[in-house]
């Protein structure tokens, strides 16, 4: 009986930290494959929808410039990168956004990018959120949202 | 009656004749590891042999799905209409730029190709399109502005002998006459021109053309 009792208490209690899991997990979109739930705050310490913009903006200049990768975005459109990666980095923050472009795996497909690419951009990334005044707990925060994405975006050796 | 059965002996014969005189091409195109190579456009000039006709123009469909344009090689004769189609749920475009015009245009040169927006196909939904004209012979390129990992080509031929090499790296091209021919050969990924190759079309003619071409692994 005690065991029973035990038993029952123990699937309840699973039951709703699932449910609570469930609630506090974003689903898995076009946006990430793997959601993690973004430290509370983010979204507003990155200035919302208009400061992840202008992080954005600057991220896309600076990857088109940078001597590693830069190549690689040579024929695409600032604006409409920046903006695709606002509505993504917006969305996966918690702000009321919906990115609407390819999976991170279909995007990549093809692309042949290496372990050293996703680290370059990674580095470039920082470099923006340095220069926009982001504090460092907060960059952290943000990378590990986006880490994740490092499964779908790395070619798998041949 | 008579004259009904008659025509229709006279056309068996005349059919008859332009085929026996024909010949017909199967080239095996090899990349430079020896595997067949894929998506390279042969096409046959006859020196010393009255042009052929000039096709007419055609009507395509080029899809763009899932970051790619499928095919991603299209073989078209001069000036036909190409529709390209946004099945993906995201916004392409499309930038279609003609052979010898390098990325720099000057102000006063007008930009040549066409270029298309094609929003993104709602869940259930007709795929949206638009549709340019190949004007100019020679391969044309194929992009994406929104995505600059797009890539693909149209080649526009002014001539009806010519054939594109399928996965087995085979390309057929029939009707053709018979006598001296040179093979001239174009491919996505070359890094220059290969050299023509010059053989004899008799009948059913099949050759081998091995290339300096590697491309790249997909």
């Amino acid at each position: 009986m005690k065991q029973l009792i035990t038993a029952t208490a123990l699937t309840l209690l699973s039951a709703i930290s699932g449910a609570c899991i469930a609630q506090s997990l974003p689903a898995a979109s076009p946006a990430s494959a793997y959601p993690v739930a973004p430290a509370p705050g983010l979204y507003q310490a990155f200035g919302e929808q208009a400061g992840i913009r202008s992080l954005m903006d600057d991220f896309v200049q600076r990857l088109k410039a940078d001597a590693r990768i830069g190549q690689q975005f040579r024929d695409t459109n600032p604006a409409q990168l920046a903006g695709s990666l606002t509505d993504q980095v917006c969305q996966l923050a918690g702000g009321p956004c919906t990115y609407k472009g390819p999976d991170m795996k279909t995007a990549h497909a093809d692309m042949g990018i290496t372990r050293a690419d996703f680290n370059a951009l990674v580095e470039v990334l920082q470099a923006s959120m340095n220069a926009k005044g982001i504090p460092f707990a907060r960059q952290n925060q943000m990378l590990a949202l986006l880490a994740p994405m490092h499964r779908d975006v790395i070619a798998p050796r041949p | 009656m008579n004259a009904r059965r008659l025509c229709a002996v006279a056309l068996a014969l005349a059919v008859a004749t332009s085929a026996a005189s024909a010949a017909s091409l199967q080239v095996t195109v090899l990349a430079r590891d020896g595997q067949p190579l894929a998506d390279a456009v042969v096409t046959v000039e006859m020196p010393g042999m009255a042009l052929p006709v000039t096709p007419a123009p055609v009507n395509v469909t080029i899809d763009q799905q899932a970051m790619r344009f499928v095919p991603s090689l299209t073989v078209v004769p001069l000036g036909s209409r190409i529709r390209f189609s946004n099945l993906d749920s995201w916004d392409h475009h499309v930038r279609a730029i003609p052979p010898d015009s390098g990325s720099a245009t000057t102000a006063s040169e007008p930009r040549r190709g066409f270029e298309l927006r094609l929003p993104g196909r709602p869940a259930n939904q007709a795929a949206p399109h638009a549709e340019g004209v190949v004007d100019s012979p020679g391969p044309w390129r194929l992009g994406c502005h929104l995505h600059g990992s797009m890539r693909g080509h149209v080649w526009v031929s002014t001539t009806p002998w010519v054939g594109k090499t399928d996965r087995g790296g085979v390309a057929l091209i029939p009707d053709l006459p018979e006598g001296a021919a040179v093979l001239k050969l174009w491919h996505p990924e070359q890094v220059v021109e290969a050299a023509p190759q010059a053989l004899t079309l008799s009948g059913s003619t099949a050759t081998r053309l091995s290339t300096a071409i590697q491309p790249r692994r997909r």
